[in-house]
């Protein structure tokens, strides 16, 4: 089985005919897709941390690694620290305002 | 989202029969949401309910007990107070060694550096070698600890002496416990980093696609037949894939401190996939954005607990419930009447993600008042780009000008839109900020059900209409997306739970139960596959379509300078004018 059929199967495309016309266009988006991966791992390992020099990145980075704090959680329940502030902030109101 | 609606004008009314039919109940996506997401939450009560820890009554009042002595003996919250306080914040569901099982079986992948590996496999010894190399950092924030509770033992030992009523001692017992709670905190994350233990998660997510399979497949079954549940089901194995690389970018040490979560590259991958090679038409029976998105909200709800809103009191409400709204408004009318945003629908989406919360405020109303697909992409988008700025920018604004940390925190809770970057920009500065930033984050996340179920109703009854043209109640039930029912409804029903069982009984078994224990890890996941099937069916020149002149960057921009300007106005008002003591006290 040549290379082209085994990727029309991949796609579940049933005609394969047109599979020799296609083939400079498949190689196109094959390479439209490895750059891109490569444009995320440049991203990733050179870009981001490159940026990380500037200090006020830099210092609260660390502070987020070494916190662990998941600072990419979209609700409150993902949040342990959210869990504690809210426990810290109720049992603050329960036990102090009404009578300090 | 909803491709099948008709663009609104004179001529082009969305036009439903007034009718709903017995089958809808399980013909319809919506109630397929709706059934789905119960199963998940009844599932969830079953496990957590019958097994509370361990003496938990007895337990929370002896913690509560030690905290009114404490209360009554000092005017500010002591070292004794703070211990009383942590061992009850320990008493939880998700504590208990059937919940860690759990967590095992529904997490995502690890975090890593470097080796994309260790995000699947960690072997014993590898893991143990990690530990120790973590060990020296620990030991060094442990000592730090132990000196500040020294410093912070006398202190509190010279205020006690005098009888608590020297003002100048009591601030520096005050002080001095607030010093040992920060070292506190960085070395129990440290001490977190020393016990780290060997996994292997391949076996695990092998197990939760084929779960999560056959969960969508049952709707798919009735919804469209035997054919099409049969060839959802490999569909579904890619889309869980790509999600899995998701949450593997979102894993990435350097991604993490930069908070762009596994939204951001859920939507990318997609994107790049259909954009690039294009999207297998196996894989395309999968691609069921508004099914995931409709039955993640439906878990949403359950998390919609009303009674967290008073949490911090008078002032919470005002700054997160009321100005809230009102840039939400404000921004929306801007967006109508002076940008003249394109797209009604754009333009409440992005002022919900970027007045509410996020990506949490986006998914839920855009999918209330039907958003396109490439429109939620949008406003995420900016969301998360904002985010990651605000997130840097604020707590060097609030530290540079020496503003009180209970007023940051209060002004970065309203306005950073991500959660989990609002509780990271709060711990950085302290914990006064944390505990304001992330209690009025959480009091506006509860926000979004009245949001949503307001934007759903107003779209159906007034927004979908001509000018002049008037809606019967029953056209309104046939038009309004039913599963903002099971959304409110879910929220309702876990909020009575939680006000019945007590709030600390419900915090233990509900909040950190049913809720962080079980169903949050369905939601996230769910969440995670609608974001990868919107980007499988978006094409990058239908997207620039819609960012067309800037618009809705400037709707963001102009949207956030006003959250901005009101926020930190609200929050002086109340924080420092009207509710002084509520200040003094955190």
């Amino acid at each position: 089985m040549n290379i082209m059929k085994t990727i029309h199967i991949f796609y579940g495309r049933s005609e394969v005919s047109e599979g020799e016309a296609s083939r400079p266009q498949l190689l196109k988006n094959w390479l439209r897709f490895v750059c891109s991966v490569l444009l995320i791992i440049l991203f990733m390992f050179f870009l981001a941390p490159w940026l990380q020099k500037v200090p006020s990145i830099r210092t609260l980075s660390r502070y987020i690694e070494e916190s662990g704090i998941d600072a990419g959680a979209v609700y409150y329940t993902e949040v342990e620290e959210v869990g504690d502030a809210d426990l810290a902030v109720r049992n603050t109101f329960r036990f102090y305002l009404p009578k300090k | 989202m909803a491709e099948e609606q008709k663009p609104v004008g004179s001529a082009e009314v969305v036009i439903d029969k007034a009718e709903t039919k017995l089958s809808d109940l399980w013909k319809l996506e919506d109630y397929w949401a709706i059934w789905l997401g119960f199963l998940i939450l009844v599932v969830g009560m079953a496990i957590f309910f019958p097994r509370p820890p361990e003496n938990m009554q007895e337990n929370i009042a002896k913690a509560e007990q030690a905290m009114e002595a404490e209360a009554a003996r000092a005017p500010f919250k002591t070292i004794e107070w703070h211990k009383a306080n942590d061992a009850k914040g320990k008493i939880k569901g998700t504590s208990q060694g059937y919940a860690k099982k759990i967590k095992k079986f529904v997490s995502k992948p690890k975090g890593w550096k470097t080796s994309i590996g260790t995000a699947f496999i960690m072997s014993k010894e590898d893991a143990a070698a990690k530990g120790e190399k973590a060990v020296p950092k620990y030991e060094a924030a442990k000592a730090k600890e132990g000196e500040a509770l020294a410093a912070a033992t006398a202190a509190q030992a010279a205020a006690a002496a005098a009888g608590f009523s020297n003002a100048e001692l009591n601030n520096t017992a005050k002080e001095a416990i607030l010093d040992w709670r920060g070292a506190k905190r960085k070395a129990s994350s440290a001490k977190k980093k020393t016990a780290a233990k060997g996994y292997n998660q391949i076996g695990f997510l092998i197990g939760l696609c084929a779960v999560m399979a056959i969960f969508f497949s049952i709707g798919i079954f009735f919804m469209k037949g035997g054919g099409e549940a049969a060839k959802f089901i490999p569909g579904f194995v890619g889309v869980f894939i790509v999600a899995v690389v998701a949450y593997l970018a979102a894993g990435q040490a350097t991604m993490k401190e930069y908070g762009i979560g596994y939204a951001a590259w859920a939507i990318l991958f997609g994107l790049i996939i259909s954009n690039t090679i294009g999207t297998p038409k196996w894989m395309l029976k999968a691609v069921q954005t508004e099914y995931y998105i409709k039955t993640g909200l439906v878990l949403l709800g359950a998390e919609i607990l009303f009674g967290k809103i008073l949490s911090i009191g008078v002032p919470g409400i005002f700054v997160a419930w009321v100005v809230t709204p009102i840039v939400l408004i404000s921004t929306f009318i801007f967006g109508q009447k002076v940008i003249k945003m394109p797209s009604p629908t754009l333009n409440m989406t992005i002022s919900a993600d970027m007045s509410v919360c996020g990506v949490s405020a986006a998914i839920a109303t855009a999918a209330a008042c039907r958003a396109k697909k490439e429109e939620l992409t949008l406003a995420v988008g900016l969301s998360l780009v904002f985010t990651s700025i605000m997130m840097i920018v604020m707590p060097a604004i609030i530290k540079g000008t020496g503003m009180d940390h209970v007023l940051g925190g209060a002004w970065m809770g309203g306005t950073i839109d991500a959660t989990g970057a609002v509780a990271a920009a709060g711990a950085f500065l302290s914990e006064r900020a944390l505990y304001t930033a992330a209690t009025i984050k959480m009091i506006q996340n509860v926000l979004i059900g009245v949001i949503a179920f307001g934007v759903a109703v107003y779209w159906c009854a007034k927004y979908e209409c001509a000018p002049g043209q008037k809606v019967s109640p029953i056209e309104i039930w046939v038009r309004f997306p039913k599963f903002v029912i099971g959304f409110i409804v879910a929220s309702i029903i876990f909020s009575m739970m939680y006000a019945n069982m007590g709030e600390s009984v419900g915090a233990a078994m509900i909040d950190h139960g049913v809720l962080r224990g079980f169903s949050k890890n369905f939601r996230g996941w769910f969440f995670c596959l609608a974001f990868v099937s919107i980007g499988l069916a978006t094409n990058f020149r239908e997207l620039g379509s819609y960012f067309k002149g800037g618009k809705p960057l400037i709707l963001y921009v102009c949207g956030q300078s006003f959250n901005l300007v009101l926020t930190l106005v609200m929050a002086y008002i109340m924080f420092f004018k009207v509710f002084p003591q509520i200040t003094a006290a955190i």
